[in-house]
């Protein structure tokens, strides 16, 4: 006796309903995120510093492109356009390289030549991201890599501040000018003795930084929405903040100058909660922030450098295996 | 285009619970099937024999042979009247190959079940005579019995109604296992949101027995563990004292085979998905083919694509219609779909490489860490897998309802668990 099997049906793993979420959802979260940045960069550093975040942007994505245009055969137009369409080879629909762009637009001063965000772009692409294996197995963040290599390669641009500008509406039309030809930054002043600050100014942005880094508002309304749509979770930005303050305070800073300059904030709510580079475990993550925290206090304070927040967090990236590994049995003999 | 634009709203953890109204009764009675494909394991390892010889004509109720398991022998029972056909491999719910005994049905035969009285066995002899499919050595261990209650599968209502239509019977079955095993205590475990129900249930457990319990949250089947640490509160906790059933039904019938001398030959089967206009409740004899049940309902077979058994979380795919509905089905899924090959497949929603975004261990109810352990599972690192807790994994499904990546998380870790020899209580 034998039945008849022959009318297959379609098999499928559970689960048969999701959220919905893919991982181009994540990453447009954070370009959504990263609007309230772009219009502050725009007010305080003028249309120059937008010029350079779409810059940084569209020069990452055509780095994807090519670097991955060399998997396809044969190399036709159409197979290219087919490539992107369905992300199968090239996969710059996933919006990573769109996000890296634009977090390496925000961590460049808004007076650096134009061709100094197309070479980080291709940097982190290709060095920070591909040499890796792609899109979640890298090891560092690719914008913060990028900003790394550009600092080596050419401090003296990286270090050209400009203060804010101020706008004024005339009969001819709307025109800015630069407040300072040239104007450090709040923490390249501060290294080595108290400044003056105004600390409104500080937490709108209205001080001389990167593009993306000065206004704390801008960040923390970005911040507000990636945690209410849950592409970050509390734990790093949380405890980096805290972590820094509360090392302010023991090392007789003004916690709240440190906390409000440089790129702290954008660091704590950006680059710190990249999800490829940030420990998986909850109690890893509060480690991770706590790492970042106090990295970024001991180089501002100690370092030779006036801003701590990037290489805390390349170091803190190269842990986050380490992190990971012991966390793993912790968490779960502690909480399951 | 959803998963490709962002949406400005937040997607759930969670999926949304279906809840049905209170007074839902079973909607239809599907008692004599064109032919069953009664199943004679429970799982890869047991073991039956039959004894009633090819082309014998049976009685519905009439015992055709008994399943060997670990804790002792089950009746087998035929569930309609009719010659017995022999011994097919069919696929059953349970996602493996078994042996199942094929009765096609003869118009001109006594409709009535046989009665288990005329044995004149009590206690357990006579529930294993029954074929209920109890856990023998683990009830005579155990100390309280529980029943997960809770709604953890968001389109598995049949809990709800069994313990608002069936309550007594249910009550009953419960005390009567209660003295036939010796154990002390019982508890209904309830969540704490399904207030109705939990109101209506109090006051006629009041003198019954019975506890109920409200749980903080809903727990998946095999989530025992977690379930008693909530159930036990502080203190050690000894496993073996508590047995946790999810299938109220098992004690209905445990009711029905003391009081009534009936054997366990049908069981509540709730069926859903696109193929359905709405959910429906239908009682159904155990063996019968899901091409029956659709044919019942008037479900057009042509556009049918997907049958699910268990929910849309944690549910088996079943690959033809001649799978027979088993003891413990209790949810069919059957998706209907005009023109779906494999070409028309969105690329969007393939399978892509993990990001690390840690949702899954937010979301897990056992605090693991579903995507690491599934990378070293992937890459043979069992020592690994293990270090990080595999053993604890409760199969809930959650994981792979967040994975923004589309990783089958849930079947890996099953598969793994599988192979690996660990096994998770239900």
């Amino acid at each position: 006796m034998e039945l008849n099997l022959r009318e297959r049906l379609i098999i499928r793993h559970p689960p048969h309903v999701t959220t919905g979420e893919t991982v181009h959802c994540l990453m447009f979260d954070v370009v959504i995120a990263s609007i309230p940045l772009l219009l502050a960069g725009f007010y305080f550093f003028g249309p120059r510093s937008l010029l350079i975040v779409i810059i940084s942007s569209v020069s990452a994505i055509l780095a994807e492109i090519l670097v991955q245009i060399w998997h396809i055969k044969p190399l036709k137009l159409n197979q290219i356009f087919y490539q992107i369409v369905t992300h199968e080879r090239i996969t710059v629909f996933d919006g990573s390289a769109l996000v890296t762009g634009i977090l390496l637009g925000f961590n460049l001063p808004p007076a650096v030549p134009l061709w100094i965000p197309v070479v980080g772009s291709f940097v982190a692409i290709t060095l920070g991201k591909h040499f890796f294996g792609g899109l979640g197995h890298n090891i560092f963040n690719p914008a913060l890599f990028a900003r790394a290599f550009l600092m080596f390669a050419w401090p003296a641009h990286m270090s050209r501040w400009v203060g804010p500008v101020t706008w004024e509406i005339t009969q001819s039309g709307i025109s800015y000018s630069f407040d300072a030809l040239s104007q450090a930054t709040p923490l390249f002043l501060a290294k080595g003795q108290e400044v003056e600050y105004n600390a409104l100014d500080l937490f709108l942005g209205k001080v001389g930084g990167c593009i993306g880094e000065t206004s704390s508002l801008a960040i923390l309304i970005g911040g507000a929405y990636m945690l209410y749509k849950g592409t970050i979770t509390w734990h790093i930005p949380f405890s980096y903040i805290l972590s820094a303050g509360i090392l302010a305070l023991i090392l007789g800073r003004d916690p709240i100058f440190h906390l409000f300059s440089g790129g702290l904030f954008l660091g704590a709510f950006f680059m710190a909660t990249d999800v490829v580079t940030s420990p998986v475990t909850k109690s890893g993550r509060l480690i991770f922030g706590i790492g970042c925290g106090v990295l970024t206090m001991l180089i501002r304070v100690y370092g030779s450098y006036p801003e701590g927040v990037c290489f805390s967090i390349l170091l803190m990236n190269a842990l986050t295996p380490l992190i990971d590994k012991y966390t793993l049995k912790f968490s779960t003999v502690l909480k399951g | 285009m959803d998963g490709f634009w962002p949406t400005f709203t937040r997607r759930p953890k969670i999926p949304a619970k279906k809840t049905y109204p209170l007074g839902q009764e079973i909607e239809g009675y599907l008692k004599s099937p064109r032919r069953v494909l009664i199943p004679l394991r429970d799982d890869t390892s047991s073991q039956f024999n039959l004894t009633i010889s090819e082309g014998k004509k049976v009685g519905p109720g009439e015992r055709i042979g008994e399943k060997v398991r670990g804790d002792g022998k089950i009746a087998l029972r035929a569930t309609i009247g009719g010659e017995f056909k022999g011994i097919v491999k069919a696929p059953v719910p349970d996602g493996f190959y078994s042996e199942c005994a094929l009765i096609e049905r003869m118009e001109d035969w006594d409709v009535k079940d046989q009665d288990l009285r005329e044995y004149g066995l009590s206690g357990e002899e006579l529930l294993r005579e029954a074929g209920i499919p109890f856990k023998y050595d683990k009830l005579r261990k155990a100390r309280v019995l529980v029943l997960n209650a809770t709604q953890f599968e968001p389109h598995f209502g049949l809990q709800n109604l069994l313990l608002s239509s069936n309550l007594d019977e249910l009550l009953d079955g419960m005390n009567l296992v209660k003295e036939i095993f010796g154990i002390e205590h019982s508890v209904i475990c309830l969540e704490r949101k399904n207030k109705d129900l939990s109101e209506k249930l109090k006051p006629k457990l009041k003198h019954s027995g019975t506890i109920v319990f409200e749980t903080k949250r809903a727990y998946p089947r095999k989530g025992k563990r977690l379930l008693l640490k909530e159930v036990s509160g502080k203190g050690t906790l000894n496993e073996d004292d508590y047995v946790v059933f999810s299938d109220p039904w098992i004690f209905v019938c445990t009711s029905r085979a003391v009081r009534r001398g009936e054997p366990y030959l049908e069981r509540p089967v709730e069926v859903d998905g696109s193929a359905f206009p709405t959910p429906k409740i239908l009682m159904v004899r155990i063996g019968t083919p899901f091409q029956e049940i659709f044919e019942f309902l008037g479900t057009k077979m042509d556009v049918l694509t997907e049958i699910v058994v268990g929910g849309v979380l944690q549910g088996i795919p079943q690959p033809t219609l001649e799978v027979p509905v088993s003891y413990d089905t209790g949810l069919i899924l059957a998706f209907m779909s005009l023109n779906l090959k494999e070409s028309t497949e969105s690329k969007i929603y393939r399978e892509s490489t993990c990001v690390r975004c840690a949702k899954c261990v937010d979301v897990c109810p056992s605090n693991i860490v579903p995507n690491v352990i599934v990378e070293s599972l992937r890459r043979k690192l069992f020592e690994r897998a293990l270090y990080a807790g595999i053993e604890r994994c409760v199969e809930c499904g959650l994981c792979s309802y967040v994975c923004p990546s589309r990783i089958p998380l849930l079947t890996i870790l099953k598969i793994a668990k599988r192979d690996m020899g660990l096994v998770s209580g239900d």
